[in-house]
């Protein structure tokens, strides 16, 4: 039996049985040995198991799963959301591809920047009233994209498609709907409207909760393992990230405009085309880029008086050297079906802005070849431009027509359409001076860790 | 009354013992007999606390003594307790 109690207190931490072993085996040898003491000394190592080894880290995972419930609950707390849903069907066309592009072209002129901003800033919806406050309305657009989507549904031989908006207030969820449903045409059939109150994205919220937790647990262990040693690298980390935070305020500040235009390729048919594919997309941009963004082409913009771009730059570098800079700051991506965003940024929001509105005329210009620039407009979403020479003359007349279109002019060929012309921007796009700080704790603290290591064996 | 550390501090109040002599004490005057596991686990927490020392021996034996933290800890907890009884037992007679 003694044998038995004395393997039994080899489970003791090393560190407890270097302080207290040797006194505990001769209690063993002197006590009349029982069966219950066989567990009352597992139960002690045990628990000095817990004490000695993994009560740091218990404090740590009960915060963490404190941070996890606080987290859950928090989402019941937040204002409840509501998801207003139609789903539509079209009249079946022959050719499903071009329904689908044809859904998608109308979702595109519903959805421009300047059609929600409208749609925001009505007010009988007066949507997103406290955002509007804090942000820009560029970054309000962009948060009601976000909330609205379109998916394809096919059931059966049937195509349907399913809008929906996710808004706190339900009314106004079921009416931006209502009023994106009667942009999509005349040819669609409304089959059914439901508006539901989203359930709290508890899980979100939790996992943020248990991130919290978790970083909040390992600091308080660390502090009370090495409270010292803690406080310095926290105190190193705050220095750097407040020093390398302030050094940001003397970078130059950013603003980026952007503009999307829609794409669609020459058909010579007497209907809308098919928008383009991603690969087509990418062919034409390889060879318009070409024209568009050449050497010469980028030169011209730089020098323009309105413009007059990286001057300090032109001061002690050649022309061919700063037209580098201005294709730097040039993005054209594609975004979605047959769309193409161009953007800009500059320190000057307003040039930042002149040249992206440029640089998408040189765009739609390239586009029409050998028509005079006078006859190319550059108008906001929904004015489509004709190009084939089968539509030249067409195209003069589709300026004076009345709106809506007589069906005749229906007949155009679209080859690029502005949805979204070059923003004004509101705030910088960089320095991201969050992003800086929060960079500058981290090395802050891996250095201030390295050179404090002499503190933790302490 | 088994609370392991009240026991102990209660059995050093006459002087230093080791571990076996503190079990067959307690054993004595409380009746209760603390296993190895129990004992060592309040000796270690008593220690941490200051509340008991280590008496300086070369055996294997090791004795312990309170400290004047752990006499005044005996004393806050049987003057607690002696409110308690005295209550407990005016209130009996009473009843």
């Amino acid at each position: 039996m003694k044998r038995w109690l004395r393997l039994a207190a080899l489970l003791y931490p090393r560190a407890w049985r270097e302080r207290y072993g040797e006194e505990l085996g001769a209690l063993l040898e002197d006590a009349d040995p029982r069966w219950s003491d066989l567990f009352d000394i597992l139960r002690g190592a045990s628990v000095m198991q817990i004490r000695t080894l993994w009560s740091f880290w218990k404090i740590a995972v009960a915060v963490a799963i404190a941070g996890l419930i606080v987290g859950y609950g928090w989402s019941w707390v937040m204002p409840k959301q509501y998801q207003s849903a139609v789903l539509l069907r079209f009249q079946e066309e022959s050719d499903t591809l071009f329904a689908v592009d044809e859904v998608t072209r109308k979702w595109q002129d519903a959805t421009t920047r300047r059609s929600l901003s409208q749609m925001i800033q009505r007010p009988q919806l007066d949507l997103y009233h406290d955002l509007r406050r804090r942000m820009p309305m560029e970054d309000v657009i962009e948060h009601m994209r976000h909330e609205l989507s379109i998916d394809v549904t096919q059931t059966g031989s049937a195509r349907q498609f399913r809008i929906a908006f996710i808004y706190p207030d339900a009314g106004k969820a079921k009416a931006v709907v209502d009023e994106l449903t009667s942009k999509m045409g005349p040819n669609s059939q409304r089959i059914q409207v439901v508006t539901t109150a989203r359930p709290p994205q508890g899980w979100a919220f939790a996992s943020w909760g248990l991130g919290v937790g978790l970083a909040a647990g390992v600091l308080t262990v660390l502090l009370r393992w090495r409270a010292r040693w803690t406080l310095k690298i926290i105190g190193f980390g705050m220095a750097v990230s407040a020093t390398i935070g302030g050094l940001s305020f003397l970078l130059p500040t950013w603003y980026t405009s952007t503009a999307v235009v829609r794409l669609a390729p020459l058909s010579g048919s007497d209907r809308p085309t098919r928008l383009m594919s991603d690969s087509e997309m990418r062919a034409w941009l390889r060879k318009e880029q070409v024209d568009v963004l050449d050497d010469a082409r980028l030169a011209e913009l730089i020098q323009r008086p309105a413009l007059d771009l990286y001057r300090s730059e032109r001061k002690h570098r050649t022309l061919g050297e700063v037209v580098p800079l201005l294709r730097r700051d040039l993005r054209i991506e594609p975004i979605s079906p047959g769309a193409l965003r161009i953007s800009f940024r500059y320190p000057d929001r307003f040039k930042a802005q002149m040249t992206a509105m440029a640089i998408v005329t040189n765009l739609i210009q390239s586009t029409y070849g050998g028509l005079p620039p006078a006859s190319v407009p550059v108008q906001a979403s929904n004015t489509y431009l004709c190009v084939d020479k089968q539509a030249l003359e067409f195209f003069k007349c589709i300026q004076s027509l009345p709106q809506p279109l007589p069906a005749g002019a229906r007949q155009r060929t679209e080859y690029v359409a502005l949805l979204d012309a070059a923003s004004l921007p509101e705030s910088p796009t960089a320095p991201n001076r969050w992003t800086i700080a929060i960079a500058g704790m981290a090395a802050g603290l891996l250095v201030g860790a390295y050179r404090n290591r002499s503190l933790i064996s302490a | 009354m088994s609370d392991p550390t009240l026991l102990i501090l209660a059995s050093l109040a006459d002087g230093e013992k080791h571990g076996y002599a503190m079990m067959e004490d307690i054993e004595r005057f409380a009746e209760v007999r603390l296993g190895p596991g129990t004992l060592y686990g309040a000796i270690t927490r008593l220690e941490e606390r200051g509340l008991i020392r280590r008496v300086a021996s070369g055996e294997r034996r090791q004795p312990y003594a309170l400290t004047a933290g752990g006499r005044t800890a005996l004393e806050e907890q049987t003057a607690g307790l002696e409110r308690v009884l005295k209550t407990a037992v005016r209130r009996l007679r009473q009843a």
